[in-house]
């Protein structure tokens, strides 16, 4: 009975998802972005996170006008699925029509020569993956206690390994390192905080940064080169997580 | 017919006696031998029976008393088994010139026999010519030499580098990949010298075998940079004798001249090159991309090789370049191919004009710059639905709008969208319950197993639940007294892992003593066991009051002492 009940429970809730995502997609082809915005957006609010929804969203704000925000978008339906084409493709659409075409900023070095083989693994998967290897691990532990036995040593020392290297990824997976779109042109990226500072360098309308601090409505910016700054984060569009819309666009889009 | 068979008869006894008799030659390994490296000299005896050999002694020669090898060859010759054994001398000339060998003697089968006298040519020690390292052991079994094809070169030219090690023909030599020399303001590739090329050549009338390593070099900074020197160790067998040997070649230095002033476009590479450009295909679609390929083959270093510039091109976005070293031929060249993605962004004729790369020419001390041929790229525009399937996790195949040079279509056909809640305490959950788990199944093997091996614990552990048990049946069955008393002695029995032989009262109450437990616990075995044994052995029967009081009393006894025995204290 309880079963029975938590799948209703299940059901409906994904069945309300459903019809809303559903919704945006028909304002979408009725090339309403606003609503399907606000109906993509009411779906993420609503712990729905899942790459097709980024995807769309990002669609609909590419149509809408929003370049930056759209790659932000796009960006995120890629931290959740890494492979997942059409949202590499059109992010590749639109860096290519952005003014400086920056490539992303690089993960730190240790990250790149430790965790270069999990690029391309959702953050779902090495969660499994490492949760299975972790069970494994003490189920290979708790054989051995029972008849002890050297294969089992083996096999729980690599059960072991592939646990941490599992868990390593999906911490980083989850979370990366704070990803943000520039949402405007000639965005001044200055060489402190304040709007009295000089202007390091500018900013244009989808440009990537990593935000290494933020500081009362400041976020301090690294573009691929490592020129740093500050830029207000009213300009931007974090990627996250968590997945949160750009200040920048007027709240009364989202219903 | 007679004198045939006398004549054959002769023969025999001819042929016998020529091989019964022994007979003894000395050889040199080689003609010319030269003062001061030894050669072997190889005494051949052939007999039956080789009692004794006499080495003469030579003035100009030293020869050791003792072989350095020996061998026995046995043959079936006329009839008859020969043995001929071969025994080799490591004779060293002390002298250059000729050297008369005398005679050599040997006692075989009883006889005195002798060799012939030989002649051996003794060279003069030639002396290490310019080019030649010094030698440690100042002999030319081993040596070393090390060159560039230059003196002189630019700052960043190609300079081949050989080391070589020249080993005399029948030697052995083993060496450690190591101990290169240092080249300070080199770039020096590969890091490490390759492995050697080895060939024979002739050297003052000997065969050498030269193994030769090879690196190439590129002087870093203008000025004089050194090479060297470079020394060498190895172990190294020869004429039956090992020792290890260093060699150390003379330093020399290179000068390095600077580049004249650069131009603009100057890439930074010097040498000689060429530019070639092509296109994965002629025609593509707008949105789709292409692939350029720009290859830059040269004789310079590979690694300084930079990324021609791609000029901007209308209607055209080109992401960051892939480097892939490629190896051309000849074997002396090598290259880098630059490979662009194109993507096109409208359809008509795109031109990829003619990319330069500029570079320094060492040969004519001028900067040269090649160009690759202009390209043409046919772009149409795409069609206006065109299927692509677009799968994902836990989608259905969909078919999606591509919009040529617009973004793709909506996703729309995903499934069921779940909600992700958070992951906090599910992950904490996942994480520490198979450690608990763990924990348990340990506990749990660790109690069966003392079960199953220590049996004291094991009734110790039982013996509570078995008294009562027995004293239910004892009850049951009507025999009072000495069912009491059997549970009461199996009880400690059973506490104390002792064997089930019974015990007095009197002897329960010196072993509680022993066993220091509570005087208030061992009495009141005591006093059970005592009616017991009085019912038994005076042939008293108890009384149904006494029957109850006895087996309340041995209850609470039983529990008492098993508390104790499990808490340590009295309960």
């Amino acid at each position: 009975m309880i079963a029975t009940l938590i799948a209703a429970i299940a059901f409906g809730a994904g069945g309300a998802y459903d019809s809303a995502f559903d919704r945006g997609n028909t304002a979408y082809e009725q090339n309403d972005f606003a609503t399907a915005i606000g109906a993509y957006e009411q779906l993420i609010q609503e712990g729905v996170v899942e790459a097709p929804v980024f995807y769309n969203l990002g669609n609909a704000y590419y149509r809408a006008g929003n370049k930056g925000t759209a790659i932000a978008n796009y960006e995120r339906a890629l931290q959740i699925e890494p492979t997942y084409e059409p949202a590499q493709r059109n992010l590749e659409f639109c860096i290519a029509g952005t003014e400086h075409q920056w490539g992303k900023p690089l993960p730190p070095p240790w990250q790149e020569s430790l965790l270069m083989w999990h690029d391309n693994w959702s953050p779902r998967a090495v969660y499994r993956l490492a949760v299975l290897s972790w069970m494994a691990f003490w189920a290979l532990l708790a054989l051995r206690l029972w008849k002890p036995n050297k294969h089992l040593t083996r096999s729980a020392i690599v059960a072991g390994l592939l646990a941490v290297a599992f868990a390593l990824s999906a911490y980083v997976k989850y979370h990366p390192p704070l990803l943000a779109v520039a949402t405007q042109d000639h965005t001044p990226v200055r060489f402190g905080l304040g709007e009295d500072q000089n202007t390091s360098f500018e900013l244009s309308e989808g440009d990537r940064v990593v935000i290494d601090a933020r500081r009362e409505g400041w976020a301090l910016a690294r573009n691929a080169d490592g020129e740093r700054g500050w830029v207000q984060e009213s300009a931007l569009a974090i990627v996250g997580p968590p997945y949160l819309r750009p200040a920048s666009l007027a709240p009364a889009v989202v219903q | 017919m007679r004198r045939p068979l006398w004549f054959v008869l002769v023969l025999c006894l001819f042929a016998d006696a020529v091989a019964r008799a022994g007979s003894i030659t000395v050889s040199a390994d080689t003609q010319d031998v030269t003062k001061g490296i030894p050669f072997q000299l190889v005494v051949e005896i052939s007999g039956r029976d080789i009692t004794r050999i006499e080495v003469p002694k030579i003035d100009g020669l030293t020869i050791p008393e003792e072989p350095n090898y020996s061998g026995t060859q046995v043959e079936f010759k006329n009839g008859r088994l020969t043995s001929t054994k071969t025994y080799g001398f490591l004779a060293t000339p002390t002298r250059a010139g000729e050297l008369v060998l005398p005679p050599f003697k040997a006692e075989v089968d009883g006889e005195l026999i002798e060799s012939t006298a030989i002649t051996v040519k003794v060279l003069e020690s030639p002396k290490p010519d310019d080019t030649s390292s010094r030698s440690v052991a100042g002999d030319q079994v081993l040596f070393t030499q090390i060159k560039c094809d230059k003196t002189e070169a630019y700052q960043g030219e190609a300079i081949a580098l050989s080391m070589e090690v020249w080993i005399i023909e029948g030697a052995n030599v083993r060496y450690e990949p190591t101990g290169f020399p240092e080249l300070t303001g080199f770039y020096v590739l590969p890091r490490e010298p390759r492995e050697p090329t080895k060939r024979a050549a002739l050297r003052d009338g000997r065969r050498y075998q030269v193994v030769t390593f090879s690196q190439t070099l590129f002087p870093a900074a203008p000025g004089e940079l050194r090479v060297g020197p470079w020394t060498w160790r190895c172990s190294i067998g020869y004429r039956g004798q090992a020792r290890n040997r260093e060699t150390t070649t003379d330093p020399f230095t290179i000068r390095v001249k600077p580049l004249p002033d650069p131009p603009a476009d100057f890439s930074g590479t010097v040498g000689q090159y060429q530019v070639a450009a092509s296109l994965s295909s002629k025609s593509a679609v707008a949105g789709v991309p292409v692939t350029l390929t720009i290859g830059v083959v040269g004789n310079g270093n590979p690694d300084a090789i930079a990324t021609p510039r791609l000029p901007s091109i209308d209607g055209i976005y080109a992401d960051e370049p892939q480097r892939t070293p490629i190896s051309p031929e000849p074997a002396d060249t090598n290259g880098q191919n630059f490979t662009y993605k194109l993507t096109p962004q409208q359809p008509g004729d795109v031109t990829i004009p003619s990319i330069g790369y500029t570079f320094f020419d060492p040969a004519s001390a001028t900067y040269k710059t090649e160009r690759s041929e202009p390209l043409t790229l046919h772009v149409t525009a795409p069609a206006k639905r065109e299927a692509q399937v677009v799968v994902g996790a836990g989608k259905v195949e969909t078919e999606a709008q591509s919009l040529g040079s617009d973004i793709l279509a909506l996703d729309t056909q995903i499934g069921s969208l779940q909600r992700q809640g958070d992951r906090t305490i599910p992950t904490a959950v996942v994480y520490v319950t198979p450690v608990f788990a763990y924990t348990a199944f340990a506990l749990y093997l660790r109690r069966s197993r003392r079960f199953a091996n220590d049996r004291a614990f094991a009734r110790g552990y039982g013996a509570l639940k078995n008294g009562m048990d027995r004293l239910a049946r004892a009850r049951q069955s009507g025999r009072t007294a000495d069912g009491l008393y059997e549970t009461i002695t199996g009880f400690i029995a059973d506490e104390f892992n002792l064997p089930e032989i019974g015990m007095t009262s009197a002897e329960a109450q010196l072993f509680f003593e022993a066993q220091r437990i509570p005087a208030e616990i061992a009495d009141a075995f005591h006093k059970i066991l005592k009616a017991c044994e009085r019912a038994r052995y005076a042939g008293a029967e108890l009384s149904a009051d006494e029957v109850d009081a006895l087996t309340q009393g041995a209850e609470s006894a039983m529990q008492r002492l098993d508390e104790f025995r499990k808490r340590g204290s009295a309960a």
